[in-house]
């Protein structure tokens, strides 16, 4: 067992243990003499020596009585009273072993019988004062030495053989005594280390477990903000180590930066920089560990620059780790060494602090960095709506999402998609988000309305994305920009746009019909060439007429003053009608227009009179773009859920180029085929919007050289309206 | 039967007034008589006791409907059969002008050259 730096802790519990017995020995001692002065009283010794030894032993008692009385008082002791005390204690003891050492000198009886009394009486004592005083050995050995060996030595120097083998006994008698008295000893000391250790790791149980509970006070502390927190823990890390100076460092590179100080006064201010290399810090990250030094200017780091420039003496340091990364260290000092070694409790103690530092340091910067982001989504205009894959419901939504819908965080955490957004059911808007789930499509752009709580509609444009982010579930994001804004311009502009066109045409009307007159003969006989000038002129103001109505139409569909009459049309029969409507076009072209419909008794929910339109736009596009005598066929069939009408002709097909802009507004393939075959370039945008009204889409496919197919998909079951 | 020749025709726009006036007058051979306003129509309807009332529906002041409304209270006028021209001619748009006591709607831009026998084809079949 290694305890020496307890020594001085055993030596004053044996001091008290010594101090214990005082009472018993001096009672034993005093009852001893009186005895002794009883028999010796017939004896040849003056009776005045007799008297006068009592009265030293009662002196001598008394003194030591009066010692141990005032060691009694003193309740604590540091160590060098204890000694102070131990060697006033030797002297009274060598006093009451002198009592009786004296004996054998001056009172020393003539009859052998009362000598062996004596020889008796001291060696009692001595054995006695063997349990009383072998707590410390230079006390028995004194008090054996001086008790017993005028004895022996008297007993030695006799000539009488029986009285010199009863001094070689007694000289023997001391030896053994001490023999004893050592062994006593031992037993004592060994005795007294285990209750000390056990009394020591009591008090490190109990101060443990005290920093623990503070640790947890000040952790748990709702009230507390971080830098509160850390600077109770570098007062709660003081006290558990006994020390004077609490940092938090940041290192990095050589600068050792102080983020959090607490001290004396005259510490450095947080923020002070210093070299790292000169901080004992080094040690803590060369070890990345925790990492204690008592007592520096006895150890092997007696000559680091810090302890020549701060005289620190005792050190305690652990790495702090932010985000699994160095971040500095957690560290106590103090100008005074400790007495004892770092413990393994203490190194796992700061180790705990530190890492609850780092991790409230990671903690808090994450949260700084999310809720900085946060925020930002937060304030950001475009609103945005996060929802679940499975049940559509919504887990995140911004301010800008909740404003524009009325309801409360609270309340679209239990709302989906289809709750805001009239125009669907949730079957359609299941069938919508479908292509995202499977991948086949990254992302979705709509239109539709958002209906406010207090049942408002707002046109929305919704840019709808299927996000899966490594290791985190999938979800919907989906950015809505509130159109109310554009809508009204783009109004404005239809209004305008509208207003425009609708100026145009009366005069066109008034250039048309007076054009219409002179070239039908109704003003008179014209020269021809006359005549050919006004025919190119009638023709481009029919272009014209027929431009300015299409963008009538168009606007009109757009803004959605067209009303739409919906009615439950017969598919066959509607397709028998437009071929039959295109046939004189189409004759005209040289082309023949082929019903192949073979689904019979088809019910769709249309506009007969507009959904016409749009036939009528394909078929005499099929029929311009037809070879002379090509064929154009009409068909229809079943895809998923809708029915697809398709146009499909044999002549040039689209070229690559224009396939991408195909609907747009006054897109043609050639420029020039608007002079050789007419039309606004409108006609594809029309029919595309009439179509959208129907709830279906359109599109073609087109192999140039080989002919083109346009269809258009209409919804089986009846659109919402 | 009476023969169909007079039409009392409303237009606010003075260039299309002429082209109506020669495309009904050279061209279909009919007496016409042209008024700039429903409020002109009024005042001139009952002496010219038109057969016929053609009337523009976009006008400003009174519109073609009003005037028709208005037309149809002078007693005299009562069963004369009207034709609105206008360019709007969206299928509800027809219905709705059709409520007010007109016969038929004729687009514009008209082909002058066939509006004589179009109104003459409209006026015939009414009968």
């Amino acid at each position: 067992m290694s305890y020496s730096h307890n020594d001085i802790k055993v030596r004053s519990e044996q001091v008290r243990l010594l101090y214990q017995a005082i009472p018993t020995s001096i009672t034993a001692s005093l009852i001893v003499a009186c005895i002794f002065v009883f028999i010796f009283w017939q004896s040849s010794i003056p009776h005045q020596h007799l008297i006068a030894w009592l009265i030293i032993v009662f002196i001598v008692s008394l003194i030591r009585v009066f010692l141990c009385l005032r060691y009694r008082k003193k309740v604590i002791f540091n160590d060098t009273e204890s000694l102070i005390y131990e060697r006033n204690f030797i002297i009274g003891t060598t006093f009451s072993a002198l009592t009786w050492g004296v004996i054998p000198v001056f009172l020393y009886p003539d009859d052998i019988s009362y000598q062996v009394v004596i020889a008796f009486i001291v060696a009692g004592m001595s054995a006695g004062a063997v349990t009383a005083l072998s707590y410390r050995l230079t006390a028995i050995y004194i008090f054996l030495t001086v008790s017993l060996l005028p004895l022996s030595l008297r007993f030695l120097t006799s000539d009488d053989y029986v009285l010199n083998a009863m001094g070689v006994m007694a000289a023997v008698f001391v030896v053994l005594l001490m023999m004893s008295a050592k062994r006593i000893n031992k037993y004592t000391e060994q005795n007294i280390i285990l209750v000390l250790n056990s009394d020591e790791r009591e008090d490190e149980l109990k101060a443990n477990i005290n920093a623990l509970q503070s640790f947890h006070a000040i952790t748990a502390n709702t009230q507390l903000s971080l830098d509160e927190k850390i600077y109770e823990l570098l007062i709660l890390g003081l006290d558990t180590f006994k020390l004077d100076i609490g940092i938090i460092s940041n290192i990095n590179g050589d600068a050792y930066t102080i983020e959090y100080i607490h001290g004396p006064e005259g510490v450095p201010e947080p923020g002070s920089v210093f070299d790292f290399n000169e901080s004992y810090c080094i040690h803590t990250y060369l070890s990345n560990a925790p990492t204690g030094f008592h007592h520096v200017s006895e150890s092997e780091i007696a000559t680091h620059p810090c302890y020549k420039a701060f005289k620190l003496e005792a050190y305690l340091g652990s790495p702090i780790f932010v985000n699994h990364e160095r971040y500095g260290t957690l560290n106590f000092s103090s100008p005074n060494p400790r007495k004892n070694p770092f413990s393994e409790k203490e190194f796992v103690l700061i180790q705990l602090f530190a890492q609850w530092i780092g991790n409230e340091m990671a903690r808090t910067t994450s949260e700084l960095q999310l809720s900085q982001f946060k925020t930002t989504l937060d304030k950001t205009r475009d609103c945005v709506f996060m929802f679940d894959p499975d049940s559509l419901r919504f887990f995140y939504v911004n301010q800008g999402a909740m404003e524009q819908v009325g309801y409360s965080y609270q309340e679209l955490l239990v709302m989906t998609p289809v709750d805001i957004e009239p125009e669907f059911t949730s079957e359609q808007f299941a069938t919508m988000i479908e292509p995202l789930i499977s991948g086949k499509e990254s992302s979705l752009v709509y239109e539709t309305i958002h209906r406010h709580k207090n049942g408002k509609n707002i046109p929305v444009d919704i840019f709808l994305q299927y996000v899966e982010p490594d290791n985190e579930t999938p979800r919907f994001v989906a950015l809505v920009r509130d159109m109310t804004d554009r809508k009204r311009i783009e109004n404005m502009k239809n209004d305008f746009v509208s207003t425009v066109s609708h100026e145009l045409r009366t005069p066109l009307t008034s250039i048309h019909g007076s054009i219409a007159l002179i070239t039908g003969g109704a003003t008179g006989e014209l020269p021809a060439a006359v005549m050919e000038m006004l025919n190119i002129a009638h023709k481009n103001t029919e272009r014209l007429l027929l431009l300015v109505n299409d963008i009538l139409d168009l606007q009109k569909i757009e803004s959605g003053k067209l009303q739409f009459n919906f009615r439950y049309v017969d598919l066959c029969k509607f397709l028998e009608q437009s071929v039959k409507e295109n046939e004189g076009f189409a004759s005209e072209n040289n082309v023949s227009l082929n019903m192949l419909c073979k689904h019979k008794g088809v019910v769709i929910y249309a506009d007969q009179v507009r959904l016409m339109q749009v036939m009528n736009n394909l078929l005499s596009n099929a029929a311009k773009f037809s070879p002379e005598d090509g064929s154009i066929d009409v068909d229809c069939h079943y895809e998923r859920n809708f029915i697809r009408i398709s146009v499909t002709d044999y002549g040039e097909g689209v070229p690559k180029e224009f396939q991408k802009n195909l609907f747009e507004k006054f897109t043609q393939a050639d420029s020039s085929d608007s002079k050789k075959l007419g039309g606004s370039g409108l006609g594809l945008s029309i029919a595309k919007s009439i179509v959208e009204k129907h709830a279906g889409s359109i599109g073609f496919s087109s192999t140039p050289g080989r002919g083109s197919t346009f269809f258009f998909d209409l919804p089986i079951s009846a659109p919402k309206h | 039967m009476e023969e169909f020749t007079r039409i009392l025709y409303v237009e606010d726009e003075p260039d299309i007034q002429t082209v109506a006036q020669i495309a009904l007058e050279s061209v279909g051979g009919f007496q016409v008589k042209v008024c700039s306003s429903g409020e002109e129509a009024l005042e001139n309807a009952r002496d010219f006791n038109p057969q016929l009332l053609l009337l523009d529906v976009m006008m400003p002041g009174m519109d073609g409907p009003s005037t028709l409304t208005a037309l149809k209270k002078i007693p005299e006028l009562s069963n004369t059969p009207a034709i609105f021209m206008t360019a709007k001619v969206q299928p509800q748009e027809v219905a709705q002008l059709l409520t007010y006591g007109a016969i038929d709607v004729i687009a514009k831009p008209f082909d002058p050259m066939t509006l004589a026998e179009t109104i003459r084809k409209i006026w015939h079949k009414n009968k």
